[in-house]
């Protein structure tokens, strides 16, 4: 490319650079600077700290406690939606390929949760898992007993994976459900002719040529599922104890409730950077395989 | 035959629509330099306010009339209590001029006025009007209004934890009201009947603002005291402890997921008569939201006293004079306007508030029924410390009690982690 033309190409792109400066370089460097100092926004004490923000959350224990519970809650989350999303695509392609009644209409039913904003989704959740919640005027009618689904330290973590993975998994579903149509045929019927049981050919042919998709779907859950506030903060505030308080609330508590707002900057940069190590592992896997894909 | 007339041409050209423009700018900047004596005079200002219940419904309902008293317009901006003070604080620290008149929470009225985020009253509100404001309110609230000997707020909204309880309950097994905090869990051991679907105590237990004020009147109650004379925590000693332990006694005889109640479910509990005993209740809604069978079994009384005193937590709303104001006047109009005298008798109970004026809860008595247990509760309520670090030490201590509800932790740990916690806050405050 000859100067002139880089010069326009760049012409071109200079007011996008300028838009993305403005509304990402500049908050990020502000992060970054409150990150270093020590500042109580009541007060507005606001003290010179260096890397002593990032010192203490290493050496704070409710950090790794914090950090545990971070990968329980998305780890299984991610987990339970890919295990449920999966099997719910198996069983929608083979309904869609037989073309029986209402296969079509239930797909579109099935991600009705995506759509819906998560923090609405928290406070539906909210309203059943409480101790007075439709979940314990049901199991009330069977003659059970209420179930503390949010109020108790062994069962909290789980209610909210829970409600996680009843909005979410529609998205696993449609996703690889997706890229089950799209694999080739005539693979998987010369498969069968040999002879091959479905479940030899879900193992050893559908699951290698879905593998791509699959690590786009459980990438973007695992990013989303890190991020992810709105059920935490909505229905337990972290508690009961520290049974739900995970990396992205701690932050949120250490800056708007504490109003700690260093601290609290530093928590959430610490986010961004595994968010961002995430991105890098889904694009050099993309990347990965599509030259393994451009190699066959 | 019809005869087509072309109409006159009326074609936009960007030369007619550039002097167009011009124009109409050259008629607006004169407009402008004559200034219209009506408009000039239709002065707004922006109030934040809380936009619930006893804290917000008034300032919601009396802004027309405010408007028609004074003549200033009143934009009111109503949320939540968690997103009002995220909003104030943020607004603070921008040194914004968003709001004029802030409804701030008194725990934080001294770190906002140490902060200089607050304009004094003292020169805004003329002193007459203050001095009868002073006259006629419990003594704490001036205290907890007032810095360096200035005054920043008026509270306003009068409120503490009061003491509500399920009379039938009780009477069904033989006891009348408890008295004191032991009364009170013998009392909540003896009504459970988990087959008649009838607990004992009930309280918000949730972590973050609310368990740190279940254990408090407990604590205060029987002597304890949360930092000495240099601001150094020392309430993990043998009375915090076994106020702690108590307190774990009695949230054994709350309803299935007691441990983690929201003050929703608290609330809940005292209106459909699952529970008996909840001696911090911070609002009413237990009796506006009971069916007809429960509201005539709910009374409401003063906290229980303990080996030293009464000591239920005070809290309360008051209102304030954002240093950013765009007009600090008008905005003082409205502060004084809401604590007159006239406007605190006849019109804030009448709109769903509670007062803050000694005059105004005599005059409104049996307004409501927990009205009189209220007033005497104002009394004798307890400030928690107006520090700017409180918030950070009400969650640090709030997340450390919660565990020992949930029974992560014993609550001598739990009491030792918090303390160690609020020293290292107070040390990096640098209270010493």
């Amino acid at each position: 490319m000859g100067m002139r033309s880089r010069s326009t190409a760049l012409a071109f792109v200079a007011p996008s650079l300028l838009c993305l400066a403005a509304t990402i370089g500049y908050p990020l460097v502000q992060a970054v600077t409150t990150s270093l100092y020590r500042w109580n926004l009541i007060s507005g004490t606001k003290r010179w700290n260096g890397l002593q923000n990032y010192i203490d959350i290493v050496q704070d224990p409710e950090t790794t406690r914090v950090v545990t519970v971070t990968i329980l809650y998305t780890g299984l989350s991610v987990a339970v939606e890919l295990v449920v999303g999966f099997a719910l695509a198996l069983v929608f392609r083979k309904g869609l390929q037989k073309r029986l009644w209402g296969f079509p209409m239930l797909r579109v039913v099935l991600c009705v949760p995506i759509v819906i904003a998560p923090l609405i989704w928290a406070f539906y959740f909210k309203s059943m898992y409480s101790p007075f919640g439709a979940f314990n005027v049901v199991l009330g009618w069977f003659g059970g007993e209420p179930v503390p689904w949010v109020n108790s330290p062994h069962l909290a973590l789980y209610s909210l994976i829970i409600a996680d993975a009843w909005q979410w998994t529609p998205f696993m579903f449609a996703v690889i459900l997706a890229g089950l149509m799209t694999l080739p045929s005539e693979v998987l019927e010369a498969a069968r002719v040999d002879g091959a049981s479905w479940i030899q050919v879900l193992w050893w042919i559908e699951l290698p040529l879905l593998r791509p998709v699959l690590l786009v779907a459980v990438l973007l859950r695992l990013i989303d599922s890190i991020k992810n506030i709105d059920l935490v903060l909505v229905i337990t505030q972290g508690g009961p104890g520290t049974s739900t308080e995970i990396l992205n609330f701690f932050a949120y508590r250490t800056s708007f409730q504490a109003f700690q707002v260093g601290y609290g900057a530093a928590l959430a940069l610490i986010v961004l950077v595994l968010i961002l190590g995430l991105v890098l592992i889904l694009l050099s896997t993309l990347r990965r395989l599509g030259s393994v894909e451009n190699d066959a | 035959m019809e005869q087509h007339i072309a109409p006159p041409s009326q074609t936009v050209t960007r030369r007619n629509l550039l002097k167009g423009a011009v124009a109409a700018s050259g008629l607006a900047a004169i407009g402008a330099s004559f200034p219209c004596p009506a408009l000039a005079q239709a002065k707004t200002i922006n109030v934040l306010t809380l936009g619930e219940g006893i804290f917000g419904q008034p300032f919601v309902d009396l802004a027309p009339e405010f408007t028609s008293a004074t003549g200033i317009k009143v934009n009111a901006i109503t949320m939540g209590y968690n997103e009002a003070i995220e909003k104030q604080v943020a607004a603070f620290a921008a040194q914004s001029s968003e709001y004029d008149v802030v409804q701030v929470d008194s725990i934080y009225i001294k770190g906002y006025a140490k902060a200089g985020h607050l304009q004094p009253l003292d020169s805004l509100i003329p002193n007459d009007q203050l001095s009868d404001y002073f006259g006629d309110i419990p003594l704490t609230f001036k205290d907890m209004y007032a810095a360096d000997g200035k005054t920043y707020g008026m509270a306003t909204i009068g409120n503490c934890q009061r003491f509500v309880y399920n009379g039938a309950h009780l009477k069904a097994v033989g006891l009348g009201i408890p008295q004191t905090w032991n009364d009170l869990l013998i009392a909540a051991q003896k009504v459970v009947d988990p087959s008649a679907n009838r607990f004992g105590f009930v309280a918000g237990t949730e972590r973050l603002a609310k368990a740190f004020s279940v254990w408090l009147p407990i604590f205060w109650a029987n002597g304890g005291v949360l930092f000495d004379d240099k601001m150094k925590p020392i309430f993990a000693d043998k009375t915090g402890v076994d106020a702690l332990i108590f307190l774990l006694e009695l949230v054994k005889t709350m309803p299935t997921g007691g441990a983690a109640y929201t003050e929703g479910d608290e609330t809940k509990a005292m209106a459909t008569g699952l529970g008996t005993l909840d001696p911090v209740a911070w609002i009413p809604d237990a009796y506006t939201t009971a069916d007809a069978a429960i509201k005539p079994q709910l009374g409401t009384g003063v906290s229980p006293q303990g080996s030293a005193t009464r000591a239920p937590v005070m809290g309360g709303l008051g209102l304030t004079v954002s240093k950013y104001a765009q007009d600090a006047s008008a905005a003082a109009q409205y502060v004084a306007w809401f604590n007159s005298r006239d406007v605190q008798i006849g019109k804030i109970v009448q709109h769903g508030g509670q007062p803050c004026r000694n005059s105004a809860w005599a005059a409104n008595a049996s307004a409501k029924p927990w009205f009189p247990a209220v007033a005497e509760s104002l009394k004798v309520a307890k400030v928690r410390p107006q520090i700017p670090e409180w918030s950070q030490i009400d969650g640090e201590v709030g997340v450390q009690l919660s565990r020992a509800f949930a029974g992560e932790i014993l609550p001598q740990d739990a009491l030792e982690s918090s303390q160690k916690s609020v020293d290292g806050i107070m040390r990096d405050a640098g209270y010493y």
